[in-house]
């Protein structure tokens, strides 16, 4: 590494998630400088982005490596797409790295999905328009944090195929629709994978949302009853 | 079943949904994707060591671009060069010679069992 390297380096290792996707947006007047923000940038996020993919689709994208080129493709994203990050309204360095990482996470879930409808490790193809509009402004409302805390007990109470139907199925939630759809190709590769039906994944699907329903029900009553 | 009991019922499954995917967020089943879900995300961090296809970012960045700058030359046996020559000329309304259309098909032909061949051969065990 040069001394001006390493003097870029000490810098951008001083700015904000904000301006390094900034300078990444100028690749095409500075490549050398996008670069060097990229690689920053990367250097503080990936060991984050890594863990939670290993833990939210190591068992649907194969593993280790699978999950691997998950995360290099959203970084190859985020160096091609930087100037859509919405920081607007930002300035602490602590809540831009938590909209920044929310972020990294909407990118690495969209790509996971295609990756799932492909039954390819990892798409690429180059997201349109319309899909950046919604990866940057996407936002789901948490839940109440007792109810989740019993319905997580309930989850993992599930057998193991009733988690990974419901851990799938989950991939394509949409909190605006009332009736919630797998995709066909993504529900045909799933039950070739248990060795079932697509139409057996929805009364899968159906008898573990019972189960949740009941192990709810049930923990209220022995709540009551203390 | 009433249609008030039937809503109702919609409206309690509606609502488990919520709450369980709420929960699979914080079972680090769904990648936290707003800024409340990093929070416990980076608490729970596991110090789990990088692949050795991760450690290098600048080596990750150059096999990107290298990758990426000949993914989207795939050729299809839709689209050899057979394939497009037959187009060509019914485009411009030519006539092709019986002869040079065997030829022709005989070409595509071998090429599609080629791609046949070349896919068998990746995909077995």
């Amino acid at each position: 590494m040069t001394t001006d390297q390493a003097s870029q380096a000490r810098g951008l290792a001083e700015d904000s998630d904000a301006d390094l996707l900034g300078y990444m947006s100028l690749a095409a007047d500075d490549p050398a400088g996008a670069k060097a923000a990229w690689a920053e940038f990367y250097r503080r996020h990936v060991r984050y982005l890594y863990a939670v993919c290993l833990r939210a689709y190591g068992p649907l994208l194969g593993g280790e490596a699978g999950v691997a080129d998950l995360v290099a493709e959203t970084f190859k994203r985020v160096y091609e797409h930087a100037d859509k990050f919405d920081a607007v309204g930002l300035t602490d360095p602590d809540q831009l790295r938590l909209r920044t990482r929310a972020w990294l996470g909407r990118i690495a879930q969209r790509l996971a999905q295609t990756a799932l409808r492909g039954r390819s490790r990892m798409p690429t193809k180059l997201f349109d328009h319309d899909y950046w509009q919604s990866v940057s402004q996407q936002d789901v409302p948490a839940g109440d944090s007792e109810t989740s805390g019993r319905v997580r007990a309930a989850i993992e109470s599930l057998d193991e195929r009733e988690q990974i139907v419901i851990r799938t199925t989950f991939q394509w939630y949409q909190p605006d629709k009332q009736h919630q759809r797998l995709p066909n190709d993504v529900a045909a590769d799933l039950a070739a994978n248990l060795a079932t039906t697509p139409e057996n994944l929805r009364q899968i699907r159906r008898r573990a949302m019972r189960k949740i329903r009941e192990y709810l029900i049930a923990s209220a009553g022995a709540g009551e009853t203390r | 079943m009433s249609r008030k009991k039937r809503n109702a019922d919609d409206a309690e499954d509606r609502a488990i949904e919520f709450d369980a995917r709420s929960a699979l967020a914080e079972l680090g089943w769904l990648p936290p994707t707003t800024e409340a879900e990093v929070v416990p995300a980076e608490a729970r961090l596991p110090e789990s060591p990088l692949p050795d296809s991760l450690a290098d970012a600048e080596a990750l960045l150059s096999r990107s671009e290298e990758q990426f700058s000949g993914s989207d030359v795939v050729t299809l046996p839709g689209s050899t060069n057979t394939e497009l020559t037959l187009r060509r000329a019914a485009r411009e309304g030519g006539t092709i010679p019986p002869e040079i259309e065997k030829r022709m098909r005989r070409d595509r032909q071998q090429e599609e069992g080629q791609m046949d061949d070349k896919e068998h051969g990746q995909n077995a065990p």
